[in-house]
């Protein structure tokens, strides 16, 4: 497991006030009848991170937030805010602000109102009020709805007046649940740089719940990939990109082709394999000691970057084998989907300007790739 | 009565409600030969005896307004229509204070305590009021359950006069109406997001805060229909008051009983229903007007 400290933790702490504190989860486990919803999970983030807690529906990372912000209890396990322990402190006690999934926004109570509610329930007085929610409405270019009901906005500006009540009484901690989730592509991709950038200026800590891999990926500093209620692998996005712990979080984290096929040798860490009627290499992933031996199942791991097609020559060649069946355009990359003598998909990302001349669907090619560029898991799908 | 489930709640204004789409569907002509029964029926059986009676209240003997005059100036009718309205009043109260904690009660996630929370509203409902009215003589009466216990126990020497007495009309209406002031504020506390009361608890608010700024405002549609269907009925209630209630605690619709039935003064007693008539439409009236209800919230 990567532990590693972003370096920029520490550069953003010298250029913002950070008033973020630090999060720690340690061996939280939850429960409901048969089903283990959070199992043993440790986490620590440090003050002003931004850290994602990514999985697929059903890993436990909603259970997780929910718990820290006190929705749910942990059955046992400790959370802390700071040096505080926070494990049995009512939700309105904890100062950890939440934008919910769907914005829950008042919706009796005018956007100045709903901003101005936290505000309220901490008795700050009238003209410090008025002047913080100016200062958040500015700071989500909001200004001129002040007056309207939630109702009157469109999902975008929900979405920036969720934001604006949660940072308006300066929490140390902000908690998201999917905050994107109900926006479309383009002003999700939009808001993921304005919330980075918020983020970044408050110096709040802020994990952040998506199932999103790309989002998780450009906006944390480090990524929690959870399956099964089991943190799986925490670490910076590159990290997680390259060197995936496992099978689970290759396949989950960006494109990745896992091939099955049977270790034929290892020589060190280079592994061998046999994968649908061609050869394949790999390094042993990390974590696979003593697995990986002449004959047992093991799945080669390869991004679709990291794949080479060359025409097939008839000659004997390295690689496997295969048949070019689809070749898919997508701006500057171009996916040619390879189907293997054994009938497995292979796809090769091909950068679109080096075009690979006289090759179109049914050509007989060769895939193959540099040694270090793949990861061999073991065991079998 | 329509019972939203939060899941069932759009997003925002950008997802339009099913329901305009739905509202088109049927032809006009279709529609209208869909409605023709019942408005058949209720003009035949309804509309018709009703507008007859009211009429006689003006043409009997003759073209006059002797029966609303006596209305007027007899101080006991205008004290039957005031207790009416009065009793009407409290058992609203009553009605709400009672009934917003058990709604709120079938409203809770979970499994077991709201069914049966929701078996406790509606096994009432489906017995008949008479049923229930009786029921409340029983424990009531000179000899009935209470006073029984009572006397026995020797906290009392005499048994108490509980029957017929505005007390026991006011119970036992409040009881009979109970469910009709439960369900609309269940409705609406269901159709509540529970990530609300999770927001404002997030930011800050306690247990009492957050019921007084959220969920209390946003149930507010459901308190008001609950209040002006139990106001409106209770104007109008008959076996209740006629079992439980003495000569002391006439209601009107016990006093239009008596004209109709035993006085067999057929005018007067259209003068009393109309007066009724135009108390409750007054009521339902006013209260759209004044509260404005589809503008206090739109949340969905």
């Amino acid at each position: 497991m990567l532990r590693e400290r972003p370096a920029a933790a520490a550069a953003r702490a010298a250029a913002a006030t950070v008033s973020g504190l630090a999060v720690g989860i340690s061996e939280v486990w939850r429960r409901y009848g048969p089903v283990t919803a959070v199992a043993g999970v440790s986490l620590d983030v440090a003050a002003g991170e931004f850290v994602s807690l990514l999985g697929p529906s059903g890993s436990g990372k909603t259970t997780l937030l929910m718990m820290l912000a006190g929705f749910e209890q942990p059955q046992s396990g400790r959370l802390t805010v700071g040096e505080r322990d926070i494990t049995r402190v009512a939700p309105n006690k904890r100062n950890v602000a939440m934008v919910f999934q769907r914005y829950a926004l008042f919706p009796h109570m005018t956007v100045a109102e709903n901003i101005a509610f936290p505000l309220r329930m901490r008795r700050i007085g009238r003209a410090e009020r008025e002047a913080r929610i100016r200062r958040a409405l500015d700071m989500v270019k909001l200004e001129a709805q002040a007056g309207r009901k939630p109702a009157e906005l469109s999902g975008g500006q929900q979405q920036r007046v969720a934001l604006a009540r949660a940072i308006v009484f300066e929490p140390p901690v902000i908690l998201m649940d999917e905050p994107l989730g109900a926006l479309d592509k383009k002003l999700r991709q939009h808001m993921q740089i304005e919330l980075k950038q918020l983020q970044r200026r408050l110096g709040a800590t802020v994990i952040y719940v998506t199932h999103d891999q790309e989002e998780a990926l450009t906006m944390s500093d480090r990524v929690a990939v959870l399956n099964h209620g089991k943190l799986v692998q925490l670490g910076p996005p590159r990290a997680l990109y390259d060197q995936p712990a496992d099978a689970f979080v290759a396949d989950f984290i960006g494109e990745m082709n896992l091939l099955p096929g049977t270790v034929r040798a290892m020589t060190g860490e280079l592994c061998t394999l046999a994968v649908d009627g061609g050869t394949a290499v790999g390094m042993a992933a990390s974590n696979s000691d003593g697995q990986l031996a002449s004959g047992k199942p093991a799945r080669v791991a390869v991004r679709p970057e990291h794949v080479e097609l060359v025409a097939a020559s008839g000659a004997a060649q390295d690689g496997l084998p295969g048949q070019l069946a689809e070749i898919v355009f997508n701006g500057a990359t171009t996916a040619m989907l390879v189907e293997l003598a054994g009938g497995t998909m292979l796809r090769a990302d091909i950068s679109t300007r080096s075009s690979l001349a006289g090759l179109h669907p049914g050509s007989p090619v060769v895939a193959s790739w540099a040694a270090g560029a793949a990861l061999v898991f073991p065991g079998a799908a | 009565m329509s019972v939203t489930t939060v899941t069932d709640l759009p997003a925002g204004p950008a997802v339009p409600a099913a329901a305009p789409a739905l509202r088109g569907r049927l032809s006009l002509p279709l529609s209208l030969l869909l409605v023709a029964p019942l408005v058949l029926l209720l003009a035949w059986a309804f509309f018709l005896p009703i507008g007859r009676l009211l009429l006689t209240s003006v043409t009997e003997p003759t073209l006059t307004l002797t029966n609303y005059r006596r209305l007027i100036t007899q101080p006991l009718y205008a004290e039957v229509i005031l207790r009416t309205v009065w009793i009407s009043f409290a058992c609203t109260a009553a009605a709400l204070l009672l009934g917003y904690p058990v709604a709120a009660l079938m409203a809770r996630p979970g499994r077991v305590v709201p069914k049966i929370a929701a078996v406790c509203v509606m096994v009432p409902l489906w017995t008949s009021v008479l049923v229930r009215s009786y029921a409340w003589i029983i424990l009531l009466d000179r000899k009935g359950v209470i006073n029984t216990l009572l006397v026995q126990s020797g906290v009392i020497a005499k048994p108490l006069t509980m029957l017929y007495t505005d007390g026991a009309v006011l119970m036992a209406m409040t009881h009979v109406l109970l469910p009709f002031m439960i369900l609309p504020i269940y409705s609406s506390l269901r159709s509540l997001p529970v990530d609300l009361p999770r927001a404002a608890a997030n930011l800050g608010a306690g247990r009492v805060r957050v019921f007084f700024a959220v969920t209390l405002p946003l149930s507010l549609p459901g308190v008001f229909a609950g209040c002006l269907l139990v106001f409106v009925m209770a104007l109008g209630f008959y076996v209740t008051p006629a079992l439980l209630g003495g000569p002391q605690t006439l209601m009107i619709a016990t006093l239009i009983g008596q004209q109709a039935t035993e006085l067999l003064d057929w005018p007067f007693a259209g003068a009393i229903s109309c007066v009724l008539l135009v108390l409750s439409l007054g009521m339902v009236i006013t209260f759209k007007r004044l509260l404005r209800l589809d503008r206090v919230v739109a949340h969905d």
